[in-house]
């Protein structure tokens, strides 16, 4: 079988038309590698630069603290000065599989100004035209690019024998052709996967340290192999009936189209439908009617204009300590009706997905690059209630006139998220089983196969 | 009957009994409704949420009662876009781009609430909408149908039989440009036909954009229609055909556009948001603010004006020129850096319209998302002029102050009739000449894929010719 | 007693409610050539595809050299070579390839001097197997064809039609080499309608029709006039 499989790649070598599909599939790599690589640099960057602010940040308030010089008309504005910077850790195989690292925020400077809802406002300069063209990263080749790749290599795989008339002689001289089957499939499913591969180690090679990376690069690479499987035990299973050669790559290609395009396109109508999430206007509006309810006057927003005695400066910021609070009660309900819908959609998608190998794929995918959307709302939903405890913090010292000290510091809390990384062993597990089953199918048809009936 | 009467017939007849073409053309069908209904209840809802926020908001802006101006100017106004009835045939960059700006005094604020931050799932190719339908799953469809048209017939030797009835080649190839050409209009006309509709019912519309829309996507499926037609009159057996045509629709259709973005964020990367607000913060840190650093000089500046030696003696007040000066100052450093970030936009847009050499896909976006009014451009514009209504909007209640606040400094309260004189923001759409100004290149490319497809369409017959002798 | 390589017992095969093989009996051993002589319909493929396996049996069985064909067709294959009407190659591979590669199926390596030889026996045209099978002749397939039966170096032979279709010189070449063959001891079944190679090739001619074994006879003891009787009783329904 090895000798076959060395032929077969010898031949697939000499097609024109398997060239031009690999050729597509190196220029997609190319691309992905690159743009994993900008995008890796930038989060890494923008983190760096996040974590100097951060430390910058601590020194000067810890300074500000330490300073006894500083009237106390100044100190009393100590927790209006307080900023933390919030920074998420890099996930390790961003360049890999960018889900939704593009999207979504990974770091924010929390002040007592901050609220739950304009959190993460401020960050959204990139091209919405290029977002909602998408990139092309790692993941994107190998859920989307190679398994109609494989499909196009699988052509020849057995129904084009049949078609040529080759198929008896085949099996006169083999026996059966299960052995022929699989010589066909090993070099073509190399000829994908070996690529991807490849460039995954580039990436890893290239890319800076990050915990825990090989081991996810590693699962990555499984979790790749094994989606491609399920379209190569496909394919056989459609090749082991009678048909044409036509009718498989019809079937192959409209399967495809089905898993990849139909389906998510129908899904992301369902999950959006089964929970729509309340209007973004309307939590506006609800947090303004509050403020203006609440407040009266311009010293909400410069306390340190509206006096400069200390029991004025005081006044002044539990006006604005009770002014936010009020905004955070009104708008707590909405805020919370935001994280039931988002937590409802993802619990729909995540159900619907197991409809999709394709879905499957990409979600494990992502789950091991730690670009989830579970991972991303993980990132918020601590943030919100990092802040929360932060500004009661802050607050404490607002509502009982004490003027913050450098012990104080130790209490101040301590932003320690890590993300919860869950292993997607079920989808694993799936995919497994998927292909095992398909294969053994197909085989088994191959082995029995009959020609004449 | 004509030889193209009778071709188109008959291939209309083996399709339709072809339970596999009928099948997928039923799907595509499907979530072509789905879409537009979809479309329409997000646009309808969209716009009844917007008009019912901003009637709440301006009750809570006009009964703000008495207060500062500059209070007034910090709590501020929010411009909306609207998403109009185009949206409703292709969303564009609606869910990416953001929808709200906060029009507040000192800041230029960037447009907020994508509504892709409220969504968890992002489909691997396009957003679900009767363009996408169109753009991605149309094209794959007349290839499954057109892959069969020629080679088909070449492999079960009925073309040897056509061509030697005597019908000759022309007619032949004409035939079958005009069956699958026939297809295609039936299935996507109707899928267009009802987003019209649609699109027509959900608001006020531009019968003419919509014409253009619909001569854009004609434009584009002729180009499709030609290209597999001519692939099939090339290829050796019908499963090969099928083949080329689909590697051919996946690198034209699924990975130049997203390769587009792709080499468009390594060749013009926008900087980092982080960046972008600390160099904005730095630069008007540079400048000498009138309430600060540059104190001395715009007072001295303001008397020398007003011929006072005491700011106490300006007849203005002098807290609102400051905050007025401030403006113009934070003005100029908001121009020249959103001006750089839309130039950078724009640059963004030129090198993927490179993808156009390798497929036709993104020109027709472009054209789609403009005459749909969810393009880019008309994103930038809802930002410039929320940008103009906030620097008006700021001057008018800094005069206020001006005026009427001599003396009190900022314990002036302005009378809360003056917030009823604010006006609301209303966006103005791009007029059409604007629109096509901004898409004049794609429609001329294009136009250059037709004739390349249909050269390429008239070469491949002439094979045939050749066959036929 | 020359061992038997080909057997069938009671081989019936039906499609749907067509008997396309009623109760066959046949037993073809070591060195012995049987050709199956009838119409179309008669039941000579039917035969040869029971015997490779490509279909399985109503009721009955066929056996290659004594292990039965449905219990494993693989272990029955390994046995036998096989030459198709129409030799069906991969166009785009040469002639050497295609030979390299069904041996390669067969398990085999190909030993150069070998092919040459058995080439050269077939008169296949000097220098043609390193051309793209492409743009053989049908004489040059069917000559391939059996040259890659015989690199097997199988038990028995399936042959069906080989030679219809063929110039006489090419048939020539084939038939010699078929004669070479089973005088080397290999079992050869051959199918076909043509009853003048027939009585050239064959140790025994069966007489097929409608499914059925008429008769076994020995082409020796045939006349000229014997054999046109044959060949207006059974052949005239040829286009049947």
């Amino acid at each position: 079988m090895l000798r076959l499989a060395v032929m077969e790649w010898r031949t697939q070598l000499r097609d024109r038309a398997v060239l031009a599909l690999l050729a597509v599939l190196a220029g997609a790599l190319v691309l992905a590698a690159a743009n994993g690589r900008v995008l890796i640099a930038a989060q890494s960057e923008a983190r760096a630069a996040a974590i100097t602010a951060k430390a910058e940040a601590d020194t000067q308030f810890a300074e500000r603290l330490a300073n006894a010089d500083l009237p106390p008309e100044d100190a009393i504005l100590s927790p209006y000065r307080m900023r933390q910077v919030l920074v998420a850790p890099l996930p390790p195989l961003v360049d890999v599989s960018a889900g939704r690292a593009a999207l979504d925020p990974f770091s924010t400077t929390l002040s007592m100004r901050a609220r739950a809802d304009t959190l993460f406002q401020r960050r959204s300069l990139d091209n919405p035209e290029l977002l909602v063209r998408g990139g092309v990263d790692l993941g994107f080749v190998a859920v989307v690019l190679a398994p109609l790749l494989l499909i196009g290599l699988l052509y020849g795989l057995f129904a084009a024998d049949r078609d040529s008339g080759t198929a008896p002689l085949i099996m006169a001289q083999a026996g059966s052709p299960v052995a022929l089957v699989l010589a066909r499939m090993i070099p073509r499913f190399v000829l994908i996967f070996g690529p991807i591969a490849l460039t995954l180690g580039v990436l890893l090679m290239t890319g800076p340290e990050v915990p825990g990376r090989g081991q996810a690069a590693a699962l990555w690479l499984v979790t790749a192999a094994l989606y491609l499987a399920v379209w190569m035990a496909l394919a056989a299973w459609v090749h082991s009936r009678d048909v044409s050669a036509e009718s498989a790559a019809f079937a192959l290609v409209a399967a495809w189209a089905l898993f990849t395009l139909v389906l998510p396109a129908a899904f992301a109508a369902i999950v959006q439908a089964s929970n729509p999430p309340p209007s973004r206007f309307e939590q506006i509006a609800a947090a303004r009617a509050a403020e203006v309810a609440s407040t009266e006057n311009y010293e909400n927003d410069h306390p340190d204009l509206a006096s400069s005695e200390f029991q004025g400066r005081l006044a002044s910021i539990r006006k604005t300590w009770a002014v936010a609070q009020a905004i955070e009660v009104a708008g707590a309900p909405l805020n919370a009706r935001f994280a039931e819908r988002l937590a409802g959609q993802q619990r729909v998608a995540e159900a619907l997905a197991w409809l999709s190998p394709a879905l499957i794929a990409k979600g494990a995918l992502e789950q091991i690059a730690g670009t989830d959307a579970a991972t991303a709302q993980g990132f918020r939903a601590a943030s919100e209630a990092h802040l929360s405890a932060f500004r009661s913090f802050g607050g404490g010292f607002v509502e009982r006139g004490a003027i913050m000290q450098t012990g104080d510091l130790a209490q101040m809390p301590r932003f320690d998220w890590e993300p919860s990384r869950h292993m997607p062993w079920p989808s694993l597990a799936l995919l497994a089983l998927l292909a095992g089953a398909l294969m053994t199918s197909a085989l088994r048809r191959f082995g029995k196969l009959t020609l004449a009936d | 009957m004509s030889i193209t009467g009778a071709i188109v017939a008959k291939d209309w007849t083996e399709l339709r009994r072809d339970r596999r073409v009928v099948i997928m053309a039923l799907m595509v069908l499907a979530l072509a409704a789905t879409a537009i209904l979809t479309s329409t209840v997000r646009v309808a809802s969209y716009e009844a949420d917007r008009a019912a926020t901003l009637e709440v908001d301006r009750g809570t802006w006009e009964n703000q009662g008495a207060r500062n101006p500059h209070a007034a100017a910090h709590f501020a106004k929010w411009a909306f876009k609207p998403l109009t009835m185009g949206a409703v045939l292709d969303p564009g960059i609606a869910s990416y781009s953001g929808s709200a700006v906060w029009m507040e005094a000192h800041n230029q604020n960037p447009a907020v609430a994508r509504p892709i931050d409220d969504q968890t799932i992002i489909l691997p190719s396009g957003e679900f909408s009767i363009a996408w339908v169109l753009q991605v799953l149309m094209p794959l469809l007349i290839a499954v149908i057109a892959a069969g048209a020629v080679a088909r017939e070449r492999e079960r030797g009925t073309l040897k039989l056509i061509l030697a009835s005597g019908s000759g080649a022309g007619a032949f190839v004409r035939g079958k440009l005009a069956s699958v050409g026939v297809v295609t209009a039936v299935l996507a006309g109707s899928v267009i036909m009802v987003g019209m509709v649609a699109a027509a019912s959900a608001g006020p519309a531009n019968p003419l954009m919509l014409a253009l829309w619909l001569i854009a996507y004609a434009a584009f499926l002729a180009i499709i229609v030609l290209g597999a037609v001519a692939v099939s009159l090339r290829a050796r057996s019908s499963g090969q055909a099928l083949l080329v045509l689909a590697g051919l629709w996946l690198f034209a259709v699924v990975l130049v556009p997203r390769a587009g973005a792709a080499v468009a964020e390594i060749a013009a990367p926008v900087p980092s948001s982080e960046q972008f607000w600390a160099d904005i913060a730095a630069a008007k840190a540079a400048q000498p603010s009138p309430f600060s650093t540059g104190r001395e000089a715009f007072a001295a500046e303001v008397m020398a004006q007003y011929g006072v030696t005491r700011l106490e003696d300006l007849p203005v007040s002098f807290g609102g020129l400051q905050l007025e000066e401030d403006e113009r100052i934070g003005n100029a450093v908001y121009d020249e850096h959103f001006g750089a970030l839309f130039a950078l936009y724009d640059r963004q847009r030129a090198v993927m319209r490179w993808g156009n050499l390798l497929s036709p896909l993104p020109a027709l976006q472009n054209l789609s998302m403009a005459l749909a009014g969810t393009d880019m451009p008309q994103q930038i514009a809802f930002q410039r002029q929320a940008e103009t209504h906030r620097r008006s909007m700021v001057t008018q209640l800094n005069s206020d102050m001006i005026e009427h606040g001599a003396g009190a400094g900022f314990d002036y309260q302005a009378h809360e009739d003056l917030w009823a004189e604010v006006e609301d923001f209303a966006f103005a759409p791009p007029s059409l000449g604007e629109v096509l100004a901004s898409v004049w290149a794609d429609a001329l490319i294009l136009l250059a894929w037709l004739a390349g497809a249909t050269v390429f369409a008239l070469r491949s017959s002439r094979r045939l010719l050749a066959e036929g002798a | 007693m020359p061992a038997t390589r080909l057997e069938a017992r009671a081989l019936t095969k039906r499609f749907g409610g067509n008997l396309a093989l009623d109760n066959l009996d046949l037993a073809v051993g070591e060195g012995e050539t049987v050709c199956l002589l009838g119409a179309n319909g008669a039941g000579k493929t039917t035969t040869i595809n029971l015997f490779l396996g490509f279909t399985e049996p109503t009721s009955g069985a066929a056996l290659v050299d004594g292990t039965e064909v449905a219990r494993d067709p693989a272990a029955a294959r390994r046995s036998l070579g096989y030459v198709a009407e129409m030799v069906a190659l991969y166009p785009a591979l040469t002639g050497a390839e295609n030979l390299e590669f069904f041996a390669q199926l067969a398990g085999q390596k190909v030993d150069t001097a070998e092919r040459d030889a058995i080439l050269a026996r077939l008169r296949f045209p000097d220098g043609a197997i390193e051309r793209a099978a492409g743009s053989y002749s049908k004489g040059m397939r069917q000559k391939l064809g059996l040259a890659i039966a015989l690199m097997k170096h199988a038990k028995a032979i399936l042959l069906d039609e080989p030679l219809s279709g063929l110039d006489p010189a090419a048939a020539n070449d084939l038939v010699s080499v078929l004669r070479e063959t089973a005088a080397g001891g290999t079992a050869l079944l051959i199918s076909t309608h043509d009853i003048f190679r027939a009585k050239d090739v064959a140790t025994r001619i069966g007489i097929m029709r409608h499914g059925k074994l008429l008769e076994m006879i020995d082409p020796a003891a045939l006349s000229a006039s014997e054999l046109e009787a044959i060949y207006l009783t059974h052949m005239t329904e040829r286009a049947a």
